[in-house]
């Protein structure tokens, strides 16, 4: 049979459409996905047991249909945390590609000034910045773009997967304003000399305006992760698109191109030759126009504090000390910049010399690195918002997981087996490798034993049992009561250094108890979370 | 000998592959015919875009390794035999970044489409190939800057250096090459996952992988030769007649002799692969093949004519260029074929994907671009001094 029932086990309009609401759970649409009876039976069990509650509007209109999550391979990235090497490209890539964006309306500005007379030096200005942005943004900016797709797919194929099918027609539009960007940025670069002033302001135009394009395609995308907004309910993909975070999102990353491509501007313009002291210092105070909208940040910063959830406002608000250090070194940085920028150079009361421009530059990277994370953090515990956890799992396949276990499904065996004494830690690393594995080391950064070593055996077992309440920026713990044993002694055993004639834990009682604390903790987020996000949506 | 054919089929896991049935429902029908709707209209998107990926492609990975061989053989300056300014080499060492700045750009949209139609396929043989399939991005940086390189006249002086630069983003661009035909490859092996992921194994040992890296390499030139062809008859870098001359004698033998080679290692794969063969002969594959083998014929046609008349014939080289783009479009076809027959019913098989949302705005933005593009290229053109007749 050419196209067989399997086919389609991977289909991401459900089968099963769960709604939690106001009468409490029920089934209310059968779609495309095919299962059999038992599997069928499973989740609706485990829906019962995991207590989906009326009042939970984080387990509420998910599709059920990838209640088995689709089992990629696992890699190993030794003692890196996953995490730090996307964070790491992503805040690379975000540099370089907000300096393009803005670069190209500040070399728009500059032909503009030569063109009219205005500015003498414009066109040595605008040869070497494009050249600059050529060699930058045409290489390495592209190809640490294409990584942090290639990246993200090892790190959470399921994440990136669920992007893909939502917004492919977004990811295409944007791929049309790639090529009007390149096919824009070449022909300027290369036929310049031979082309009208007309032409060469317009292909300039062409090339800032495509570059920015890029940039509100991809903005929609990222945010829709954080602010998912009525696409829970509607899945229509310009519900996700045009979110609660999108405008002000979208208006801050201008702001920050703007911000980076005067301070690329300067430091390329210290850096050539044959300008006298006063030439240099004229022309980088025409780029000082490129830091003026730096002004309108607090607004903007304080919009999207407005829009996010109300949980995630929390964590950087003192909730998560972290986030909070992260989100105040940005706007530390910000603040410097936009000082020294605004004050310094727009009244011209001060200079900018190459190191000055250097070091404001990497005050923005700074800058950049902390806005990153707390973007990337106050997602906790979610990848997508009320979508996708953090170990990408669905809402939906927790409660299932519950039943079938995350093992269960996952047909890569392990590698160095040899290495596991027994048959419980094997599992236990297999359970490590599916659950904790994504933002979690063994024993390097953010490693489990660091953070869970030093706890006795029942606070393990508990607090993972409780996780999202242990912790309300985790998700809840996705296997079965022995899945959870299996996780505890590996665990105990990689922080005891793998000590030999590790025994077998399997007392019946203990596995009952563990059941009792996941029935407890049920399957919602934290319930801190559900409180914020409830007493945001009750009448003012 | 029965002993040795063992060893050899035990370290190749593709072997392995090979024995597993393909589903005869797809190759007794008409292409894509046998799929749902919107599944097949990404898995045409996906082909559509990747002709386009390939013709930038080709470009890249056979003028890079032309130049290469330029400048190892001492025919990398403008002094060559082939006369001043408008020598082979130098048009295509200064178009090389920018066709590979297009390939990564084309490239995008058929990795995209793929995505969505052969999901889990392409996301495990990403994952089981991890450190070789990543590496394909710092490569990339350093082959393109390598290119940049050899455009700087002033830093790259020697010939030795010349020849370094030229065969280092050489090596690194096959290299690419490579990680894409073993991502390919392992994602055909849905059944072999498990254990590739257990051993850490590489395709590296088995022949098919060879066989295809040399059919796309050498493949590329045939195309790569009738761009170059065109940017000369345009008068690229100033080339006269006695440059075209020169041209045409070097891009006529490149062109056959890749084209043989690719052949060969076309049909070492099919020997090697029955699944391959039989894809390639069956109702849903033949049309393609058919119109590949055609595109050949006219291509090897014009190449011969034009190294034996030893001129660049406007007509010739539009010839050559539509009979290559015949071949890589018919080979597509087929090269998916084998691809659904193979993956059908197994945990890689293409899904049955619902039609996003926002189908319209791009249908939308791709006129626009696609006419914002037309008058760029119009407006360059007709900015550029006259070629002579």
């Amino acid at each position: 049979m050419a196209w067989n029932r399997h086919n389609r086990s991977d289909g991401l309009k459900g089968l099963v459409h769960l709604r939690a609401g106001a009468r409490g759970n029920r089934v209310s649409r059968i779609g495309n996905r095919w299962i059999d009876f038992h599997q069928f039976a499973s989740i609706l069990h485990a829906i019962r047991e995991q207590g989906f509650s009326a009042s939970s509007r984080y387990i509420s209109p998910m599709d059920a249909s990838a209640y088995i999550p689709a089992v990629y391979p696992v890699n190993d990235f030794g003692p890196v945390m996953k995490g730090l090497v996307i964070g790491g490209l992503g805040i690379f890539h975000v540099f370089l590609a907000q300096f393009a964006i803005g670069g190209g309306f500040l070399i728009w500005w500059f032909e503009w000034l030569g063109l009219t007379g205005r500015e003498p030096l414009a066109d040595r200005v605008v040869s070497s910045v494009f050249r600059v942005l050529i060699l930058l943004s045409f290489v390495v900016g592209a190809l640490t773009g294409v990584g942090m797709w290639l990246t993200s797919i090892q790190v959470s194929p399921q994440t990136i997967g669920l992007m893909v099918d939502e917004f492919h027609w977004i990811w295409a539009t944007e791929w049309i304003f790639f090529w009007l960007e390149m096919t824009a940025g070449y022909a300027f670069f290369r036929y310049r000399d031979i082309l009208a002033p007309r032409a060469r302001l317009a292909l300039l135009a062409i090339y800032s305006i495509a570059g920015w394009g890029s940039l509100f395609w991809i903005n929609g995308i990222l945010s829709w992760q954080l602010t998912p907004g009525a696409w829970t309910e509607t899945h229509s993909v310009w519900d996700g698109f045009f979110n609660p975070t999108f405008w002000p999102s979208l208006l801050f990353r201008t702001v920050a191109c703007f911000v980076l491509a005067g301070l690329g501007a300067a430091i390329v313009i210290n850096a050539m030759p044959g300008f006298t002291r006063d030439e240099r210092t004229r022309i980088i105070n025409r780029c000082s126009i490129f830091f003026l909208p730096m002004l309108s940040m607090p607004l903007l910063a304080g919009w999207f504090l407005e829009v996010i959830p109300a949980d995630s406002r929390s964590w950087i608000m003192g909730g998560s000390m972290t986030m909070t250090m992260f989100l105040n070194i940005a706007a530390g940085a910000s603040a410097l910049i936009g000082g020294y920028a605004v004050i310094g150079l727009w009244r011209q009361r001060l200079s900018m010399n190459g190191a000055t421009a250097t070091l404001l530059a990497a005050l923005a990277l700074g800058a950049t690195a902390g806005g990153e994370f707390v973007r990337e953090g106050i997602r906790k515990p979610y990848t997508v918002r009320e979508a996708l956890f953090a170990n990408a799992t669905t809402p939906a396949q927790i409660a299932s997981l519950r039943v079938s276990g995350v093992t269960a499904h996952d047909p890569y065996p392990l590698r160095n087996r040899a290495d596991f004494p027994t048959e419980q830690l094997a599992l236990g690393r297999v359970v490590y490798r599916n659950q904790c594995a994504i933002c979690h080391t063994v024993s390097g950064t953010n490693g489990l034993t660091e953070l869970m070593g030093g706890w006795s055996i029942e606070q393990k077992r508990l607090n993972v049992a409780k996780l999202q309440w242990t912790k309300g920026f985790m998700p809840p713990f996705a296997g079965t009561p022995s899945e959870l044993e299996a996780l505890v002694q590996y665990i105990s055993w990689e922080y005891a250094e793998r000590r030999a004639g590790w025994p077998e834990s399997r007392d019946p009682a203990v596995f009952a108890q563990i059941a009792r604390w996941l029935d407890e903790a049920g399957t919602a987020p934290a319930p801190r979370a559900q409180e914020l996000a409830q007493r945001a949506e009750s009448p003012r | 000998m029965s002993a040795l054919i063992s060893i050899v089929l035990a370290v190749d896991p593709l072997v392995a592959v090979e024995a597993t049935a393909l589903d005869p429902a797809i190759l007794d029908a008409a292409f894509l015919s046998t799929l749902p709707a919107t599944t097949g209209f990404y898995l045409a998107l996906a082909m559509v875009t990747l002709v386009v990926h390939v013709l930038f492609m080709n470009y890249a990975i056979a003028g890079t390794l032309y130049v290469a061989a330029a400048a190892v053989a001492g025919r990398y300056s403008g002094r060559s035999a082939m006369g001043s300014t408008g020598s082979l080499s130098m048009v295509v060492r200064d178009w090389l970044p920018s066709a590979v700045s297009a390939a990564i750009t084309a490239g995008i949209a058929p990795l995209l489409f793929i995505q969505i139609v052969y999901q889990k396929a392409f996301y495990t043989a990403n994952l089981l190939l991890f450190n070789r399939w990543m590496a394909i991005l710092p490569v990339l940086i350093i082959a393109i800057y390598l290119m940049y390189l050899l455009k700087a006249k002033h830093l790259v002086t020697t010939r030795a250096t010349k020849a370094a630069v030229g065969v280092g983003a050489a090596a690194l661009m096959v290299y690419v090459t490579l990680a894409f035909v073993e991502n390919h490859l392992v994602s055909l092996a849905p059944s072999s996952w498990p254990s590739m992921y257990e051993s850490s194994a590489s395709m590296l040992g088995s022949a098919l992988l060879w066989l295809r890296l040399g059919m796309w390499t050498a493949g590329a030139f045939p195309l790569f030769c009738a761009i170059a062809a065109w940017q000369l008859v345009r008068g690229a870098g100033g080339a006269g007649e006695n440059e075209c001359a020169a041209a045409a004698r070097t891009l006529a033998r490149l062109a056959l002799v890749g084209g043989a080679i690719s052949l060969a290692c076309l049909v070492g794969c099919a020997f090697k692969s029955d699944a391959f063969a039989a894809s390639t002969t069956s109702i849903a594959g033949r049309p393609y093949a058919i119109v590949a083998c055609l595109g050949a014929c006219v291509a090897a046609g014009a190449w011969t004519v034009i190294l034996v008349r030893q001129r660049l014939p406007r007509a010739l080289v539009a010839a050559a260029c539509t009979g290559s783009l015949l071949v890589v479009a018919g080979m597509t076809v087929v090269r998916e074929v084998h691809r659904l027959a193979q993956l059908s019913g197994t945990d890689g098989a293409p899904r049955e994907v619902p039609f996003g949302g926002g189908f319209a705005v791009f249908v939308l933005f791709a006129a626009i671009g696609l006419g914002v593009i037309a008058w760029i290229v119009r407006t360059v053109a007709r900015s550029l001094p006259p070629t002579a007749p």
